[in-house]
């Protein structure tokens, strides 16, 4: 039984002209359904009509952009919707692995965007302090101290299941606990490395072996 | 059969041979088409009419849907329907017409897809599972 990413991987090798098609078809899909779904989920919830008066345009030009039917974007339309939606417009060249991801994620949570009023990397408190740190991405590094099994020397790809990583003397909500999940890395980017604290991962080699080695967060702040 | 978590099963009517009138379809038509086609109900098939706008436009049949698929200088109308065995987890491809000057081609598509809707609750084995497009 094939997963939807592993048909693609495949079909989007049959031809140039099945691939653009495809990934045409898959932006117009997106496009529409994250307007909507942008929409609904602005605070408050907006109307067609309603984000239509906030981007200069008619309720009927709304709900014809909301239709995955759609295909002609301007870039001029785009921006005017993302600032009434309070959010920005990246428009970018990709490559054609990112696709994958992309059909495997299409969903209400994935389209997701807080407008800049409510994105925590942008709201202070009355003393101009941010309210939220933003979450950095702690460097791991790992060490076998405790079995026989060479990680270094492991099979090319490995699977890092999460480690609780424990950041004694911290006590906020997103500090107490990190998880880093790192897939499909291969081996030799886990590097020995000595730390006091630190936290324990399992280790799942290709050939599906289990290691057990330790895991260390450090300059993350 | 793909694997993913989806909500929707998708089925082809089957001709008096015996033949899926979607593959039957596909086989005058290029990868584009295909492409848009697989695209189209990959996304209906792990969603379902209710997160993306305008995937499913309604018929004068009641219970007949079309969805809309653009190729170059054709417009695809894709007669459909829930169930008709289960309502709440299967859609059948039951038509597949052109539109052209916003008229189907043939006119009566839509009553053509509720009288093979008809067929198959009277008899579930006039369709198969759908499989996408190559």
């Amino acid at each position: 039984m094939k997963d939807l990413s592993e048909i693609l991987r495949e079909e989007l090798r049959r031809s140039e002209d099945y691939r653009y098609a495809y990934d045409e078809e898959f932006a117009n899909t997106r496009m529409a359904t994250q307007i909507k779904v942008l929409r609904e989920g602005h605070d408050p919830p907006l109307t067609q009509k309603q984000l239509a008066e906030k981007a200069g345009m008619k309720q009927s030009r709304i709900s014809e952009l909301e239709n995955v039917a759609y295909s002609s974007w301007s870039i001029s339309t785009l921006r005017r919707l993302a600032r009434a939606l309070g959010v920005r417009l990246a428009f970018q060249f990709e490559s054609w692995a990112e696709l994958l991801p992309e059909v495997d994620r299409l969903g209400r949570e994935a389209l997701e965007r807080p407008s800049f009023e409510d994105d925590p990397a942008f709201q202070v408190d009355s003393s101009g302090a941010r309210k939220e740190e933003a979450i950095a991405t702690p460097r791991l590094t790992a060490r076998d101290t405790t079995s026989s099994v060479d990680v270094s020397r492991s099979e090319s790809r490995v699977t890092w299941l999460p480690p609780v990583i424990e950041d004694r003397g911290r006590s906020s909500t997103h500090d107490s606990q990190r998880r880093l999940f790192l897939a499909a890395v291969p081996a030799t980017s886990i590097r020995p490395a000595l730390s006091q604290e630190s936290g324990t991962a399992n280790v799942i080699t290709q050939n599906g072996g289990t290691q057990n080695v330790r895991g260390t967060a450090s300059g993350t702040r | 059969m793909i694997q993913f978590p989806r909500r929707w099963r998708l089925y082809d009517f089957l001709d008096t041979r015996g033949r899926s009138v979607v593959k039957e379809w596909a086989r005058t038509q290029k990868d584009e088409m295909k492409a848009r086609m697989n695209q189209r109900l990959d996304t209906l098939e792990r969603h379902g009419p209710e997160l993306p706008s305008g995937m499913l436009a309604g018929t004068r049949q009641r219970h007949i849907d079309k969805l809309k698929i653009y190729g170059p200088g054709v417009t695809w109308r894709i007669m459909i329907c829930k169930g008709p065995i289960n309502n709440e987890h299967e859609f059948t491809i039951l038509y597949i017409a052109q539109e052209k000057d916003r008229k189907l081609i043939p006119q009566d598509a839509d009553r053509l897809a509720d009288e093979r809707r008809a067929i198959i609750i009277a008899d579930p084995e006039r369709r198969c599972d759908h499989e996408r497009l190559v």
